[in-house]
């Protein structure tokens, strides 16, 4: 599924900036704990009471089949009234070394940092006091960058350096692997998969990095003992040797897969590794990314475990029941996931079946479509799941790894995850069970009236923390923009309909507001954790979008083009066209108040936002916009035992270090582009090294990198 | 006093010829030198632009004419100087706008020293 942008248009802010060189701009910053109420009206009535079938699950060769063959709605009491917990057979617990749980790891070696998802270095060196001497100590430029006006597709890289082995292994979108010396960035060695550089399944090359693996007992001389995993856009999975960059001879077809085999039904285009998979043990969870909105019918949503070794497949899930798969798709896992080791559990994000924005060819219920899903490692088994999005007609995929922290809650320990959502919601429950940590209540949303759609009658909505922004009500117009545009923002916001959020899509008017949708609160980077004060940290971006549907005779006729995740999709083979925009005015800045972006601290021993800052600043054409105004944000923090946070991942292509207790910005650099990833925070040789890749987004803002920024304190 | 009023207007021109000219400096720095956080980027381009025309402006001060092109290029002046302001402002060109700031006063000064009685 592609990624789950908004196409901020190219003219976001340049309006604002000459219209801000006549005014002097207010501060609309949200205070902290401010009031965000969801939906229409609360209720503690539960949802749907769907139950799986072994059928429905899917998982082969064993995986999947529900307890009892059936599953069963949760029965813990932790689960909250309308918390729809879907439990299966427990998993067998299948304690192994490494990073799992809650606990503190040393690790920089997968996506997110560790694989509990909580992108936490237990390093202190650099602290809130030393930070502002940070220096950078060396780039590297991968040479792998377009902006699309050559004979490439514009990059988009989102990579988060791997630090393993006693190296610093990244991959790159033309799906290169480069391997460097994490004091020096000198080059150890490079692997070309000479991938067709084509936008297969996105509009741009892109790519989140490379996996790394070793053997519990590595063999001293004996190849592959330790792997590198690249994944490229036409579905070909390389494993090459940590220290050579090799190709490793004993996995799949002399180094490759071809994972492009197991794509089956609705066969439109291939199953695009974008993300690197998640190594487990001896164990690699694959999921696949694909192409949102342009078919009703489109390859359904698959995860896979490798064999790390052999690349032999070891278990299929599939995420649609069996008899939806052919006229539906998708459902797929396209971003990271998290591991808890210690439960033998992996936690899979899943996003929205397709067609994304009408919901007519699909409308039995779909359990594990945009949710949160515990599946055991060994076996493919769905142990419990949790749809955070009922009859999904928003694109709400699920779009980052749940984060596994332990917490603290009336005294009683909790081995938790926090989700993190688009709609801005972050999701609490037990990771053992999936029940509720604070209660997720079932509540009443808005019904639409298009014609062979039906629609969810309640959705969840957590109690804590609260909204990462205020969906309650129709956002207002800022003043300037308005002002700019002699009106047309209030004008425009006016005749969207909304009835508060869920509100669904329509044909109607100027279509549906939605704040946000695919442009999301939270992004890939997801959550981060520091486990000392317990301390969630996130960032999310307030963007106002609107949807409206077409029938096909109308849409045939008015569609015009589209931009990057903006503009007109087809939804070919359903009855209905779509568009999908920002809200802007002719200038191009943005018509609902700022703030744009912000940075967010959450006490997760109690569930309130202990800060929330604007993060960034907004950029075009040079000219930044005031921090107080935020900036639409793609990337993610990451934390220290030094107090602080390390982000990129706004449109001013700067990177910051902020104080975890306070919110307080004590550091901030520039680099070559949006840094639009999860910074990479290690330990080498006794120094601490804070590792950026500034590779940009187009969505984001037109500007490309192939930059690899590290930092570290001055040696005395 | 004709002649005193003269030279300050001649200085203040100066002023502005100078200050031109240093800002298109930072402005080419600015769009040349990678990093700079506007590299490349229109709004460099833009200041790179203003900048020369406040140093033509300047030079143009710097000659004699009549009172209606006097003000007309000393308008022209505080407009380009106040805009360039604003713009390395949102450019988080700092020391482009103290140039700026200087290159106003040089204006102030042309405007304080009519060469001309009136």
């Amino acid at each position: 599924m592609i990624h789950p942008f908004f196409s901020l248009p190219a003219r976001l802010v340049a309006g604002t900036s000459l219209v801000s060189i006549l005014a002097v701009l207010p501060v609309h910053a949200q205070e902290p704990g401010e009031p965000a109420a969801s939906g229409i009206e609360q209720s503690n009535e539960p949802g749907g009471e769907d139950m799986y079938s072994p059928q429905q699950m899917g998982g082969s060769p064993e995986g999947g089949k529900p307890t009892g063959g059936g599953g069963a709605l949760n029965t813990d009491p932790k689960a909250g009234a309308g918390g729809e917990t879907r439990t299966f057979e427990a998993a067998t617990p299948n304690a192994q070394d490494g990073p799992s749980t809650g606990r503190a790891s040393t690790r920089w070696d997968s996506f997110h940092g560790q694989l509990n998802a909580q992108k936490y270095a237990p390093l202190d060196e650099i602290d809130t006091q030393n930070v502002g001497d940070l220096t950078k100590v060396w780039e590297y430029h991968t040479g792998d960058v377009s902006d699309g006006s050559g004979e490439h597709p514009p990059t988009v890289w989102s990579a988060t350096p791997i630090y393993a082995n006693e190296t610093l292994y990244i991959g790159t979108p033309f799906y290169r692997v480069v391997a460097l010396d994490p004091a020096t960035g000198k080059e150890r060695w490079t692997f070309d998969s000479k991938s067709r550089l084509e936008a297969l399944t996105q509009g741009a090359l892109k790519n989140r990095g490379v996996a790394y693996w070793e053997a519990e007992t590595p063999q001293e001389g004996e190849a592959c003992q330790k792997i590198v995993y690249l994944g490229t856009m036409d579905a070909q999975l390389f494993a090459l040797d940590a220290d050579t960059g090799e190709r490793c001879a004993d996995f799949a077809d002399n180094g490759v897969l071809d994972v492009n085999q197991w794509n089956t039904t609705n066969d439109r285009w291939p199953l695009s590794l974008l993300q690197p998979p998640t190594v487990t043990g001896d164990h690699l969870i694959l999921g696949w990314a694909g192409k949102d909105w342009a078919f009703e019918e489109a390859p359904p949503g698959t995860v896979f475990s490798l064999n790390a070794r052999t690349g032999e497949l070891e278990w299929t899930l599939d995420i649609l029941p069996e008899d939806v798969r052919k006229r539906s798709g998708t459902a797929n896992v396209w971003t990271a996931m998290s591991v808890d080791e210690e439960r033998g559990l992996v936690y899979l994000p899943i996003s929205s079946p397709s067609p994304n924005y009408w919901g007519g060819n699909r409308t039995e219920e779909i359990p594990l479509a945009t949710s949160t899903t515990a599946v055991d490692i060994e076996t493919g088994k769905v142990v419990w799941s949790r749809q955070w999005v009922h009859h999904d007609i928003w694109d709400y995929d699920i779009n980052s790894a749940p984060t596994l922290m332990d917490i603290t809650v009336d005294g009683q320990s909790i081995p938790a995850l926090v989700q993190a959502t688009k709609m801005g919601f972050l999701f609490v429950v037990d990771r053992e069970t999936g029940g509720d940590v604070w209660p997720i209540e079932e509540r009443p949303v808005p019904a639409g009236n298009v014609p062979g759609e039906v629609y969810a009658p309640t959705q969840p909505f957590p109690t804590k923390p609260e909204p990462l922004l205020d969906q309650a009500k129709k956002p207002e117009a800022w003043w300037l923009a308005d002002m700019a545009s002699l009106g047309a923002c209030s004008r425009l916001i006016d005749s969207l309909a909304y009835d508060g959020m869920y509100s669904p899509p329509t044909t109607k008017g100027n279509g549906v507001a939605a704040f946000p949708d695919s442009a999301g609160g939270v992004q890939w980077g997801g959550v981060a954790f520091d486990p000392e004060s317990q301390t969630a940290i996130v960032n999310t971006s307030h963007i106002l979008q609107y949807i409206q549907l077409f029938d096909r005779q109308t849409y045939d006729r008015i569609a015009g083009g589209s931009g990057n995740e903006s503009g007109f999709f087809p939804q070919e083979g359903a009855p209905y066209g779509m568009s999908l925009k920002v809200a802007m005015n002719w200038l191009g800045m943005p018509c609902w108040k700022p703030p744009f972006g912000e940075l967010v601290a959450i006490d997760m021993t109690s569930g309130d936002i202990t800060w929330r800052k604007p993060l960034g600043s907004s950029q075009k054409y040079g000219f930044y916009m005031p921090e107080s105004l935020g900036s639409p944000t793609i990337g993610g923090p990451a934390v220290t035992a030094g107090g602080l946070v390390f982000i990129g991942a706004t449109m001013d292509a700067k990177v910051r270090a902020f104080s975890l207790q306070s919110g307080e910005e004590l550091w901030s650099d520039i680099v070559e582009a949006p840094s639009v990833s999860n910074p990479a925070v290690y330990e080498h040789e006794g120094r601490e090294y804070v590792a950026f890749v500034a590779g940009g987004n187009s969505i984001l803002k037109d500007q490309v990198g192939d930059q690899v920024a590290v930092y570290a304190l001055p040696v005395d | 006093m004709s002649s005193e009023s003269s030279y300050g207007a001649r200085e203040g021109a100066l002023v502005v010829l100078a200050g031109g000219l240093v800002g298109l400096v930072i402005s080419i720095y600015l769009y040349m030198t990678p990093l700079t956080g506007v590299t490349g980027s229109l709004g460099a381009l833009i200041v790179m632009a203003a900048s020369g025309a406040i140093a033509f402006d300047g030079l143009i001060l710097l000659g004699a004419m009549t009172p209606g092109h006097r003000a007309l290029w000393l308008t022209l002046g505080f407009l380009g100087a106040l805009g360039t302001l604003a713009a390395a402002y949102l450019l988080h060109a700092y020391g482009l706008m103290a140039v700026m700031v200087v290159v106003l006063l040089g204006l102030f000064l042309v405007l304080a020293r009519p060469p001309y009685r009136t």
